[in-house]
Order: C-alpha cells, then structure tokens, then sequence
C-alpha cells in the first residue's frame, strides 16, 4: 500500500499545471494551477515529504499523522475508548488512555468526541 | 425632492457639509454628536444593527436631542468589530455589545466620561482612544475607501456632501470624452480585478468603436476565497461606483449601465438599490443628468454566485440570460460585448478611484505607487494575522509591512509560514520573499499574482499541499467545464494532491497519472 513514488512523479504534476496554463480557454483556468505551482516552487520540500515519507511537517494532515493522547490532559473518562470503531484505545478509568498506532486507521473519531481536547495530532 | 440642478445640488453640499464638519474635523465647532455605528457585513453578523436600534431607543427614552445615531460602511479593523465612533471627539470603542450602549450613552454621553472598558486595545497592549492612532491605521491611505466609515452610505445628501457628483458635473460641463480618457490613462489607474489592464486604454478602445449602443458595466462578482473588498466599497459608499460608471459612460458614449453584483452580498445590493433610487431622484441618473443633454442610467443585474462570473465574457454570457461560460477572445468585450456592442467592464475597486482622480487629478494620483503601478490597492487580510479586516495602502508597500505592521502579526507567537495572494488564480509567498514591494509585476515575478486582493496570511500549522489542496478542490467544483484543460486537469490535479494527503496507494496512483498524461 506505501509504494514509494519518485520524486519524477512530482514533476508529473508540475507538467500537468503547466499545461492547464497554457491551454484553459478564459483567465481564471489559465491561472486555476497557480497555488499548486507557487507551492511546488516554494515549498517542494513538504510535497517531496508527502510522497515519499508520509510525513506532514505541519501536523496537519491527519492520515500523515499519528493521533496520541496527551496523558497531561486526558481523564481516562473512557469516551474515546467507547467510540473507536476499530478498538485501538486501551486503558483504566481514570488512568490516561493509550491509542495502539498499528490498529489505528485515524479516523479523527476520538478527537471528535474528547471532551478535554486530550488528542492531538503529532507528525510522524 | 425631485430632480435638482446644479445651483441645488450646491446648496446641498456646503450645508450638509457645515452639518458634517464633525466626522472629519476633531475640532469642528459643534454641539452635536454623531455616534458611528459600522452596519458592513462583517460587523452586522455580530448584532450591529440591535446596537443602532438600542442606541436610538435609549436616546429616544432619555429625551436627548443633538445626537445622532448613523450607519456607516466598514471602518476596517473587522477583528474588534463591532464598532462604534463618537465624533467629533473620535473615541473608538470596539466589540460593543448590545447591551453596552446604556452605559455608552449614560457615561460618554451625558457624563462626558469615557469608557475606558470598551477602548481597544493595540497589539501590543496599549489602550488607544482614537481610530488613528492605532498602528493598523498609521500606514494606510484611504482613496477607494475615503468615505467607507465617514459617511451614511444610504443617503445621498451626505455623499454630495463630501464632494459628491462634483466630479461628474466637472466631466459632463468642462471636459470632452478623449480629455476624461487622457485624464484617466495619465493617472496610470490599471484594472483592480486582478490582471491589472490600463483602465484608459481599455475606454480608449471603446471610445474609437463605432456603435449606436455602447454599454458600462461594474464588475462586483467577487468570487475568490476570503476578499471582500468590492462588498465593503458597494456596503460603504456606492454613489461613488455609481458616479464612476456615469462618467466612463460619458467619456465611450454609452448610455447604459448594468451593475453585476453576486446575489449572496444582500446588504450591498440593498444599499445599490437605494442608491441608484436616490440618484434617479435627484436626476443624477436618468435622462438629460445636470441640464447637461447627457442621458445614462444603470440597472442591477444579480448574480447566483458563479466564480467563472467574475470572468468578463462569462459575465456578458450571463447579463445576457445565458449559462455563464467564458468566450474566446478576441473579439474582445470592447469591440463586441454585451449584446454584440462595444463594452466596457471594470472592477468595483477601479470605479471607485475614477472620481478621486477627476477631481484632484491624474499628476496627484500618479505620485501615489511604484513606476508601474500607480495609486493604493485595497487588500481583504485575513487568515493567522492578529488584525483581519480591511487595509488601504499605495501601491510598493512590503508585504512585511502589511502583515507584521498593519496585520500586527501572527496569533499565538508562532512562525509566518505563507502569504496567499489572488485567491485561486493566485500563489503562496514564502517568508523569504516578504520584503518584496507589492505590485502587479513584482507579485507575477515571484510566481503570485495581485488578483482581486485576498491577502490570507498562514503560519506554520498551515500545510501547504493542503492549501493547494483546498484552492484546487474550490476551482474544480467552480469550472464551468467548457474547455477540457480546467475542466478534466484540474479534477485529476485534484485526485493527485488529495492521495498525497491521505497516504493512499501510491504505486498504482503515479501508474494511473503516468497513463493519462501520455
């Protein structure tokens, strides 16, 4: 599934931009590739990231993540645990909870329902 | 009320100008107040106009007479709205509630006590008393924006009062069309809707074309992500695009103008309504405008909201009664537009600087900006910057400075990541680029473009695959699909950047791109 893609690929992308550039009939089609141009430009190095290490340095994007919970802040009141589709969290009541990174498949669903915002995202 | 001639119209200015000597003069000899109350969108969505209507009660209730309670346009700084200004003293309060004007009106009122509570306060902590004084102000130059918080934007009176309709009486009586033109090409005023065409040369065009019809048209289709700089210019002074659209009516010979205006900005087409009503009044629009035997009236066209709208020959496909879809120039508008007839469409923002520039002339407004770009560029800011709303500054400003000097800077302490300028058809600016002088070329240099003036500033919890991601997701649901490259491109630019950010099977994708673009 993690197939490695060349950083050739990209310059698939940047090709493709440029040739929407060149040929859109109106104005806003000419420049619709703009924003992936500038960031190709500028930020090469987080799209080189993206593809080849799974890795988001802003921690924003969430499958790129892994979802942890902050045991400073978590209550171990067991929400998350009820919710997880897949079973992946684990832990006493009232003891911090602890989320198994091999069952995850980061869906978002505990943050969604943490009450004390104990998840958070951490770049791999 | 009923058609006035140019004697009246006199008569109105200089003595509503007497009256309204106190919202520009700190020291005018007055008794009044005047509370200013900004009714733009960004402040209405959070209960301005129950703050008017408490204001007038309490004021009714308390039998207090030489105060008055006016709506204004946007005064800028969005983030402390909603905003209220006492004039002539200028105190500035920001985010007052409703339920603050009892003691607005109790302490500064009648007490002559000011609040210090509901001051606001500066970024970096100060109390400030006045709009002015405010570092978000100290570096703007308001020309499009002149009356934008000065003025009701629903009463003509005040309008004339700040030399309103002066401008076009002057072009109608003591100028011919090809000296308005020159006027206007000598000031260097380019296109504010994003691809920064000479506006002179474009009514030069229209001019030499022959035509029994020849139609004006003001483009207010803001359509990209996070500007709101036309909306806040229609919400804050429409006479000015109105008296504008006369004059470029007059100097191509057209005598119909149309107004496209996007149906989701409900304030603004209200205020554009009243307007063009007031102006019909006064026989400022209509037939034979000043005794002058110039005929030019504008209707409103409402748009549902297409971005391609914004593009010119979509929105003439649109006026037209026809799906919004793009033409292939040339011809191009000024030659055959609207209904075939020659044709000229400018920006909001544009119109709005034709009147300034009329009346204190092209040398003054070409003294203003860089070599290229002449005159002041309104900007929508807004993202992780400290001081969203609305800024005015001349043209070869640093993007530095709008950030870190008008904007106050990034929230939270963190790291300046992007700038995002020109919306979708725009690109990021890195932080290493944040000393170049905003200007068309400057911007197209470094990859971006002006647009029509997004400004969105990310820090660095901001990804940036993401953010070409969500530009990209918008221009693929907003691609009228007449031209294969926008319409199928764009969709699999889309589906790449999409797997990028989900990890998704990544062999078969590049297998999948490599097939399609071959």
């Amino acid at each position: 599934m993690n197939g490695k893609a060349e950083p050739d690929d990209l310059n698939k992308l940047e090709r493709l931009a440029n040739n929407i550039k060149k040929s859109a009939i109106c104005g806003l089609g000419q420049t619709a590739p703009n924003p992936v141009l500038s960031t190709l430009k500028y930020f090469r190095e987080e799209y080189v990231e993206h593809v080849s290490y799974n890795k988001c340095r802003a921690g924003y994007c969430r499958a790129l993540c892994n979802l942890v919970i902050n045991p400073e802040k978590c209550r171990g009141c067991g929400i998350c645990k009820r919710n997880c589709p897949v079973g992946a969290i684990s832990g006493e009541v009232k003891m911090p909870h602890e989320i198994n990174q091999k069952i995850c498949i980061k869906c978002g669903t505990c943050a969604d329902k943490c009450p004390f915002h104990a998840i958070e995202k951490q770049t791999i | 009320m009923g058609k006035k001639s140019i004697q009246e119209i006199e008569e109105i200015r200089n003595r509503k100008r007497q009256e309204l000597e106190l919202r520009v003069n700190t020291k005018a000899d007055t008794r009044e107040k005047h509370i200013l109350v900004c009714h733009g969108t960004g402040c209405t969505s959070s209960k301005s106009p129950k703050i008017i209507e408490n204001f007038r009660k309490i004021l009714e209730e308390k039998k207090i007479k030489n105060v008055r309670v006016i709506q204004t346009g946007c005064f800028g700084l969005c983030a402390k709205g909603p905003i209220v200004i006492i004039r002539p003293e200028d105190t500035f309060y920001a985010q007052v509630k409703p339920e603050d004007c009892e003691e607005i009106i109790q302490s500064h009122i009648v007490e002559g006590k000011t609040i210090e509570r509901l001051l606001c306060k500066d970024i970096d902590g100060t109390i400030v008393n006045r709009l002015d004084e405010l570092n978000f102000y100290k570096k703007q130059k308001r020309i499009a924006l002149k009356n934008c918080g000065v003025i009701d934007p629903e009463n003509i009176d005040e309008y004339i009062a700040f030399d309103g309709y002066k401008a076009l009486y002057q072009v109608l009586t003591t100028m011919s069309q090809d000296e308005v033109i020159d006027e206007i090409s000598k000031s260097g005023l380019r296109g504010r809707g994003g691809a920064g065409f000479p506006t002179g040369k474009k009514w030069s065009f229209a001019k030499q074309n022959e035509a029994d019809q020849k139609y004006v048209i003001c483009n207010a289709d803001e359509g990209d992500p996070g500007a709101f700089m036309d909306r806040s210019i229609l919400e804050g002074d429409p006479h000015s695009v109105l008296e504008a659209m006369a004059i470029a009516g007059y100097s191509i010979g057209a005598t119909q103008g149309y107004i496209y205006v996007r149906a989701e900005y409900p304030i603004a087409v209200q205020r554009l309504k009243v307007a063009i009503d007031q102006a019909r009044d006064y026989g400022l629009l209509g037939k034979d405008i000043l005794g002058t035997g110039f005929d030019f009236d504008i209707d409103i066209r409402l748009g549902a909201g297409a971005f391609v709208c914004g593009e010119e020959t979509a929105l003439l496909e649109s006026i037209e009664g026809r799906r919004g879809q793009p033409r292939v120039k040339p011809p191009y508008p000024a030659n055959k537009g609207l209904f075939g007839k020659p044709t000229i469409i400018n920006n909001v923002e544009t119109l709005a600087n034709v009147t300034r520039i009329i009346l204190n002339g092209a040398e003054w407004y070409a003294s203003i900006g860089t070599e290229k770009s002449k005159g002041t560029k309104v900007f929508a800011l807004g993202g992780n910057v400290n001081n969203v709303g609305l800024v005015e500054v001349p043209m070869g400003t640093t993007l530095r400075e709008i950030v870190f000097d008008i904007g106050g800077g990034i929230p939270n302490g963190r790291k300046f990541k992007a700038a995002q300028t020109g919306g979708p058809s725009g690109g990021c600016i890195p932080a290493e680029h944040l000393d170049t002088p905003i200007d068309y070329e400057s911007l197209t240099e470094i990859g971006s473009m002006m647009g029509s003036g997004g400004l969105i500033v990310m820090d660095e919890t901001k990804c940036m695959v993401d953010i070409a991601r969500f530009y990209l997701d918008f221009t693929v649901s907003e691609s009228c699909g007449k031209c294969t490259p926008c319409r199928i491109g764009t969709k699999r630019m889309l589906e790449i950047l999409e797997r990028m950010c989900e990890r998704k099977s990544r062999a078969r994708r590049f297998k999948q791109i490599r097939k399609i673009s071959q």
